[in-house]
């Protein structure tokens, strides 16, 4: 969306304000309900970034498929667990919950320093192929088609056979 | 963002002035101020079509005290539910009991972004319009769910539930649909989608070219709408209300808000992918192309156009409001059965032979 500058700023940090408080309330609420709750708000956060960014297939694709999709499936999993049973019996911290805490702060950090010293215009192998097929094409959507059937044909494939394989999985352990 | 020649020119010129551009800014905001007014002059269009039409099918009489011909009907339930108290369930969960309703309207109101109700009378003509529509309209069922959740009731649980489960299961058929009118058009905006069955009049509507689409997206665009032959959600016979059992005043007005407001897009998206949208549809006759300098000729056009998509979206109305009063209700494992054993496998096969049609012909 091209926005004016100083409305684009604001929107980005109430986006990535509410992101912050949403993913804190997927891990802190005690309630699961509540928590995937929130799952759903940090996705559709997500999706207004995309949007921020020019690229509204991603985002409604975000959309579609993580809020519409998989998390009205959490939520219907979740909200036929008791609330209840989960914050009664808590050990308060443990070894266990030390070290995933280590690791989960280290991963923030090492990415921020990661993320500035990455030339990010070196990876040119995705934008500089096909470029005369798609002088006529300025379409997002087009665009992402044309890649899918051309550089990322392989792996669109393989994707599909295990995605294929996990359903043919999920329907045999069904039967059971 | 189309605004009228007039107003664009007037926007420019005040712009120019320094202190003038928060009001330009303000100026953004009018058109969909007007939008939202408009669709709130149709629910209420449709509530009072709605009651004469069940009247006339059962041989009532209908509204008729409330205005001339009980027009104002529709305004005075409104008024009605605005005043009435706001009863809060004791032990249910206030905070999302508050927002389920909020979601499910801010959801269908977002669709209407998309939808062009004029030649080039649309608020934003995004690249990827009607898969928008698709998007958003499959968060709905986070708010019927939150609202069933939080009443702390088994019925509003057991609606809420079903209205999830009916409203997943009957998206994919829609897709599917949907994107067979995609193939034909080349594109996803709603707008390039019009524009494509422009050219032979009434015969170059998608309704000639994807009969079984037509017919698939009919029936479940009436699923997704929670209308009567799949109103399972709200059974009354076996869950009082529904997800809404709990609700009353303005809430329980919102979800009756968004089930209007659900029927009225879908008909408009019947009216742009199968209809032919905002053209004449009469063959040979291009009412349009006479007359392009004058700008009253301008706003005549432009008014001739939202009428021509109002009157093909009312026909569709008309429709469906007759069926909901002609057919019963269909069972829980009746209805899952269609959706998943008949029409998405009948889409399905509809998407593969548009897809081998459009690669024969290219």
């Amino acid at each position: 969306m091209d926005l004016p500058g100083p409305i684009h700023e604001i929107l980005v940090l109430f986006g990535g304000f509410v992101l912050l408080l949403g993913g804190l309330g997927v891990v802190l609420l005690t309630n699961p309900t509540f928590s995937a709750f929130s799952l759903g708000l940090v996705l559709v956060c997500i999706s207004l970034f995309y949007i921020l960014l020019n690229s509204y297939f991603v985002a409604v694709a975000q959309l579609l498929i993580y809020v519409g999709a998989i998390n009205v499936l959490i939520i219907f999993a979740v909200m036929f667990v008791n609330g209840s049973e989960w914050s009664k019996d808590k050990n308060f911290w443990t070894i266990g919950d030390g070290f995933t805490s280590l690791v989960c702060i280290t991963i923030p950090f090492s990415l921020m320093t990661t993320i500035p010293d990455t030339s990010w215009y070196g990876i040119l192998w995705t934008t500089r192929s096909n470029q005369i097929v798609e002088q006529g094409l300025i379409n997002n959507v087009q665009q992402i088609g044309i890649h899918l059937a051309t550089d990322f044909y392989l792996p669109f494939e393989l994707i599909s056979i295990i995605l294929l394989v996990s359903l043919i999985g999920a329907i045999t352990m069904a039967r059971q | 963002m189309i605004i009228d020649r007039v107003q664009v020119e007037a926007i420019n010129s005040f712009s120019n002035l320094e202190l003038l551009k928060e009001v330009y800014g303000l100026i953004w905001i009018l058109p969909i101020l007007t939008l939202l007014l408009g669709i709130t002059i149709e629910v209420l269009v449709i509530v009072w079509l709605e009651r004469e039409i069940s009247a006339s099918i059962q041989q009532r009489i209908g509204p008729e005290y409330a205005g001339p011909l009980g027009l104002l009907q529709a305004i005075a339930d409104g008024t009605k539910l605005l005043f009435k108290e706001d009863i809060l369930p004791s032990r249910g969960d206030i905070p999302l009991f508050s927002i389920g309703p909020s979601i499910a309207v801010i959801s269908i109101l977002l669709s209407f972004l998309v939808i062009p109700l004029g030649y080039r009378f649309v608020l934003a003509d995004l690249s990827i319009g009607v898969f928008l529509w698709i998007a958003i309209s499959s968060i709905a069922p986070i708010g019927l769910l939150m609202a069933g959740y939080s009443s702390n009731n088994k019925y509003s649980f057991l609606g809420g539930l079903r209205a999830a489960a009916q409203s997943i299961s009957y998206e994919i058929p829609l897709t599917f649909c949907v994107l067979a009118i995609s193939l034909l058009s080349n594109s996803l905006s709603t707008v390039d989608i019009v524009e494509a069955q422009s050219k032979y009049g009434f015969f170059g509507w998608n309704l000639w070219r994807q009969p079984i689409g037509f017919l698939v997206f009919l029936i479940s665009s009436l699923a997704e709408c929670e209308r009567l032959p799949f109103d399972l959600p709200e059974a009354e016979e076996e869950l009082v209300a529904g997800y809404q059992t709990e609700y009353s005043g303005i809430k329980y007005g919102l979800f009756y808000l968004v089930s209007y407001l659900n029927l009225l897009v879908s008909s408009l998206f019947v009216t742009v992918l199968y209809l032919g949208g905002w053209n004449l549809s009469i063959p040979y006759i291009s009412f349009f192309g006479f007359f392009q300098m004058n700008k009253m000729v301008g706003i005549l056009e432009m008014t001739m156009s939202i009428f021509i998509t109002l009157t093909k979206a009312y026909l569709f109305l008309f429709i469906s409001i007759t069926i909901r009063w002609t057919l019963p209700r269909m069972r829980m494992d009746q209805l899952l059965n269609l959706g998943w054993k008949f029409l998405l496998p009948i889409s399905l096969g509809n998407l593969l032979l548009t897809t081998s049609f459009q690669l024969v012909s290219l």
